[in-house]
């Protein structure tokens, strides 16, 4: 059975996923791209969409659920197709909620994969704080889903197809006043990251970070940190916390630093390939979610483990 | 003086789930049920406002009837009046139900002059009934809110987005859904859970609200929940004396070949 698929995306970062998942998808259905930047139309046609609407005018207030949910509607409209794709960023969910409400339909967040079963639709997602895989049927078309990025491996799948233009009328309802930046060794780092030193309330004193530090350099690794450490003292910046509320990371190798393991926690690191811990408690909920399980002071390991790494290289 | 809708969510306390080890599932069958944790920092923004600017925090809950306990939690952290829209027959709404049953409220029991939700439920976390709210009723959405500061006639939300804090000003009425960095919510006193004890809980049920049978269809529902498999090997090594135990972690990272 062929399907008909619709992507939307503004980001050059999530295009070739989630243009080569729809394209699993569709089955030769026919894949379709909505995007608000001229920019992305080439790489959209490299990972095989085979057309794209290019909304006009170009969309003046980035980050706006309103226009760009309208946008997706009108592409809606023209292909009727049975599934809308969506990346599960923030920006990525709240659209698509809107757009679901436009379309009255249904519509499942953050899904580790999807698949068309025995007509109907499959999704699998994490539910209850990370705490279950969830398996959901959705029951009737157009349905809408955001994926969470890494479920596949991006391929190259050239197409010559058409672009076309979408005028869309809706301004926006809201006013941008300021953006601050987050820092470069925040945000995208982390959720990029292939080793990473997470910190928690394990540390005394914010001075005590250097050690964190020291080691992250050593292991070329980016800092996170888990939520009280972030968000209640302050000690990272407010956006470096790893979790259920925060980012959600996949390295090769996450070290986990006077971290307990709450469950909130562990739904943001799941998906570490190698996870290693650090912990004066031998059952600290860590432990169960460790392949490497340190029982120690983290003052007296993590210098030790800075000084033998040093000495590695 | 501004009058404000507040949703909350009774939820399974995801600390003690339990699983049936005969299907290896989850089930939420006698777990123990508490406030949504982010519907407590929406009602605390909104007792906050109505403490300096006067008006009406109005608390609303879809769910069955053990949820008068959240909407009793919610008088007492402050909440002047409290609704909940139930229907014995349905046993559960999904998101888009759910988003139906608050939008109809918003029309029969407004004008609200803001509408303050959490930016998700510790369930399912499905972070969609703020913004398919707003759209229903046509109103701008302020989601991930960290800050708020309402002046009158509109707000000026801190969000925080992927790529950085958006400072955003809406008009009014608006949809606000908010992190938990917001706020700390205040523990209901004693004092206040008695005089909460005193006011009513409004039963609203679906059928006096403008809804048709198809509204309350669910669209998404869960076949199973099983426990993630995590597949770790939970090496355990002895940290007494620091320099072996190093030794012997670097042992095993190499040979992972992580660093
Ligand atoms: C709705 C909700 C969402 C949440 N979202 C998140 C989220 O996204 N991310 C997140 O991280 N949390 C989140 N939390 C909070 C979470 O429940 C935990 O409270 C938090 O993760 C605990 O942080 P921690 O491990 O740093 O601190 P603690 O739980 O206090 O653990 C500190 C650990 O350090 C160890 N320790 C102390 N001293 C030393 C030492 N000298 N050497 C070695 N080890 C030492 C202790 O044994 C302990 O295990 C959320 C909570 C809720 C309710």
């Amino acid at each position: 059975m062929t399907h008909r698929v619709l992507v939307y995306s503004d980001s050059p970062k999530h295009i070739p996923e989630l243009l080569t998942y729809a394209n699993q998808l569709s089955e030769g259905g026919g894949v379709t791209m909505v995007t608000q930047d001229d920019k992305l139309v080439d790489l959209s046609f490299e990972y095989g969409a085979s057309r794209v609407y290019l909304t006009e005018p170009k969309s003046t207030s980035p980050y706006d659920a309103t226009t760009t949910s309208a946008a997706i509607f009108e592409a809606y409209n023209k292909e009727k197709p049975e599934l809308i794709i969506l990346s599960a960023t923030k920006f990525g969910k709240e659209t698509s909620a809107r757009l679901a409400a436009k379309l009255d339909a249904p519509l499942a967040t953050e899904c580790r994969s999807v698949s068309f079963t025995d007509g109907r639709i499959e999704v699998e997602r994490m539910v209850f704080s990370g705490n279950g895989l969830s398996t959901e049927i959705i029951g009737r078309t157009p349905a809408i889903v955001t994926l969470q990025s890494g479920i596949v491996e991006p391929r190259k799948n050239p197409h010559n197809g058409e672009t076309e233009k979408l005028s869309i009328e809706v301004k926006p309802m809201t006013q941008t006043l300021e953006v601050r930046r987050k820092s470069e060794t925040s945000a995208a780092r982390l959720e990029e990251a292939e080793r990473i030193v997470a910190v928690g309330r394990g540390l005394q004193r914010k001075e005590d970070l250097e050690l964190i530090r020291q080691l992250a350099e050593v292991l070329h690794a980016a800092i996170g940190g888990s939520r009280p450490l972030a968000a209640d003292l302050g000690w990272l910046s407010d956006d470096q916390w790893i979790g259920l509320s925060g980012h959600k990371v996949k390295p090769k190798l996450y070290v986990a630093i006077g971290i307990s393991g709450q469950i909130q926690h562990i739904a943001g690191m799941r998906d570490a390939k190698v996870v290693v811990a650090i912990n004066k408690d031998p059952n600290a909920p860590m432990a169960a979610n460790s392949d490497y399980y340190v029982v120690g002071d983290l003052y007296t390991i993590v210098p030790e483990l800075i000084k033998q790494l040093k000495q590695r290289v | 003086m501004p009058n404000i809708l507040v949703t909350v969510k009774q939820v399974v306390d995801v600390d003690s789930l339990k699983i049936d080890r005969a299907t290896n599932t989850i089930t939420t069958v006698g777990v123990p049920r508490k406030m949504n944790d982010f519907d407590k920092n929406a009602l605390e923004e909104a007792i906050r406002i109505r403490e300096k600017q006067g008006g009406k925090v109005v608390a609303v809950s879809v769910g069955q009837q053990s949820s008068r306990d959240v909407l009793k939690e919610a008088l007492a952290m402050g909440a002047d009046e409290a609704y909940l829209i139930t229907d014995q027959s349905i046993p559960e709404f999904d998101s888009r139900a759910v988003s139906h049953l608050i939008s109809k409220f918003y029309t029969k029991f407004g004008p609200f002059d803001l509408v303050i939700m959490g930016e998700g439920s510790v369930d399912h976390f499905s972070v969609q009934v703020g913004p398919r709210v707003a759209e229903l009723l046509k109103l701008p959405q302020l989601t991930y809110t960290r800050r708020l500061e309402y002046s009158g006639d509109s707000v000026v939300a801190e969000r925080d987005l992927e790529d950085g804090f958006h400072v955003v000003r809406s008009p009014l009425p608006c949809v606000v859904t908010v992190a938990q960095e917001i706020n700390q919510p205040r523990l209901p006193t004693l004092k206040s859970i008695l005089a909460a004890s005193k006011k009513p809980i409004n039963l609203v049920p679906p059928s006096q609200l403008e809804i048709n049978a198809d509204m309350l269809q669910p669209v998404v529902t869960t076949k199973t929940v099983v426990p993630p498999k995590t597949e770790r090997k939970k090496v355990v090594i002895d940290g007494s004396k620091p320099e072996e135990a190093v030794q012997t972690l670097i042992k095993h990272l190499t040979q992972e070949g992580v660093i």
